[in-house]
């Protein structure tokens, strides 16, 4: 009986000590989850350790080319963390272990870029001609940290910008315009607009345009 | 005695020399590395009718231009059209029912829009310059093509003689094929052109043999083919000048134009 009593204690002891850290249900908790270009960051993990021992804290961050800084040092279970130039979406992970196993929480965080979308119009070319009554297909690419909420295409003809269509942004940032045919009133050098908002609270706005010519035509046939 | 053997032996000298002569002129036939160029044909389809727009007016002053500028690099052919059945608005009196059909074998091989004015085809299907929304618009859209297609090498020479007896003229012309290769079967245009006297009515066709243009038979390379073409010139049509462009049978990209004055 004795000797079975000791074997269950050394049983549990072996049990508990191949038991990971257990964290908190709110996980990783930081001041802010969107904020601008080298903001900081306090991130903080609320930890216990089923086991006798320390913990471990290991912290990074993942997006963008620098994935950002944490300013040193970053051991612990409360860090600060630099947010980098290039907005973006950024995971911050943690590993927390003892002396046996670890378990990991992440939390997303999105760095709002005040830049402007990067907008970029692939057809036509600059000084391109057309005629009254042709279709003008327009092709665009349109980029930005922070993802487009919107492009549009503007027709600008002495001073006046007329919108001729505008589509919801995309993953792929290629956008391609069928709504404008050439009108008689756009006769000579009109310029062509391509406008896109950023889709983060800033709505920063980029665009690009070209000249086209719009010539005139009399349309028309004798013979069918 | 000394005089007597020099002049022999010069010429004996000159004829060894004759036989070693090198084929090397680029406009000898029989020089495998021949080649010419050519002068330009525009022909722009016009109606000066209409005068509400002046999309017609402003071709016609960048053809002016253009031929200002080029001289007899270009040679130039204005076909006036009625565009619109029926509407006697566009009425031009110097408009013939082939020319539509004309305009129409063009607009179709390019393809890209259908018959409508002003509207230049340049060499046939090398060029085309629809539409104006200015003189200097389609001035600048002229050169570029025009400029592209004068550095072009040209295989072909033509060469015509007029001879007019009372209303009927014959022409009698030659094609030669430089060059190495031999050319399949051709044909050849004949566009009559007079001046009416205003800058919009400067080079005016006033008839053509198209759609039965002259048939030439396959030209091997260093030879040259020699045909004859007779037309009766009415009294209402006196025209100032003809302009012969070959292209192949079953093409109508123009390998080679020139102009003649009829006397």
């Amino acid at each position: 009986m004795i000797w079975a009593l000791v074997a269950c204690e050394g049983v549990e002891e072996l049990i508990n000590a191949n038991r990971p850290p257990e964290l908190d249900d709110q996980g990783i908790i930081v001041s802010a989850d969107r904020v601008a270009p080298f903001d900081t960051v306090t991130a903080s993990i609320s930890a216990t350790n089923p086991v006798e021992g320390p913990l471990f804290y290991e912290w990074s961050a993942a997006g963008g080319s620098t994935g950002g800084r944490f300013i040193q040092p970053a051991d612990s279970s409360l860090v600060r963390w630099i947010a980098p130039l290039l907005g973006g979406s950024y995971r911050m992970t943690v590993k927390v272990s003892n002396n046996r196993r670890s378990v990991e929480a992440s939390k997303a965080i999105e760095v709002v870029s005040s830049a402007k979308p990067l907008v970029d119009i692939r057809e036509p070319a600059n000084d391109a001609y057309f005629v009254v009554n042709q279709q003008i297909p327009v092709e665009a690419t349109a980029q930005h940290e922070n993802g487009i909420s919107w492009v549009r295409l503007l027709v600008s003809k002495d001073g006046r910008d007329s919108l001729i269509q505008q589509l919801d942004g995309n993953a792929a940032g290629v956008y391609r315009f069928d709504g404008l045919r050439a009108y008689r009133a756009l006769v000579g050098k009109a310029i062509l607009l391509v406008e896109a908002q950023a889709a983060n609270p800033m709505q920063t706005k980029g665009n690009d345009s070209v000249i086209i010519n719009i010539e005139g035509i009399i349309e028309g046939k004798n013979e069918p | 005695m000394f005089k007597s053997l020099f002049k022999y032996v010069l010429i004996a000298a000159l004829l060894g020399g004759c036989d070693d002569l090198p084929r090397d002129n680029l406009l000898d036939p029989r020089n495998e590395s021949s080649y010419g160029s050519s002068a330009i044909l525009l022909e722009a389809f016009v109606n000066t009718y209409y005068t509400e727009l002046e999309y017609n007016f402003w071709t016609l002053q960048a053809l002016r231009q253009v031929e200002s500028f080029y001289g007899q690099r270009v040679i130039i052919a204005e076909y006036h059209r009625d565009i619109k059945v029926g509407d006697s608005t566009y009425h031009d009196p110097y408009s013939y029912a082939t020319y539509d059909n004309r305009h129409k074998m063009y607009a179709d091989a390019d393809g890209t829009f259908d018959r409508a004015i002003p509207d230049i085809f340049i060499n046939g299907d090398q060029g085309r310059v629809l539409g104006a929304s200015s003189v200097a618009s389609v001035h600048d859209r002229l050169q570029q093509t025009i400029n592209r297609l004068l550095d072009e090498k040209s295989y072909y020479a033509l060469e015509a003689d007029l001879t007019k007896s009372n209303n009927t003229l014959t022409i009698d012309y030659r094609v030669a094929r430089l060059g190495n290769t031999a050319a399949g079967e051709l044909r050849l245009n004949v566009i009559f052109v007079k001046d009416y006297g205003s800058d919009y009515s400067r080079r005016v066709v006033t008839r053509s043999n198209y759609p039965f243009p002259n048939e030439i038979p396959g030209i091997k390379a260093g030879e040259i083919f020699k045909g004859q073409v007779v037309e009766s010139l009415s009294v209402t049509d006196k025209p100032d000048a003809v302009i012969l462009s070959l292209t192949e049978k079953n093409s109508i990209s123009v390998l080679k134009s020139i102009e003649k004055v009829i006397p």
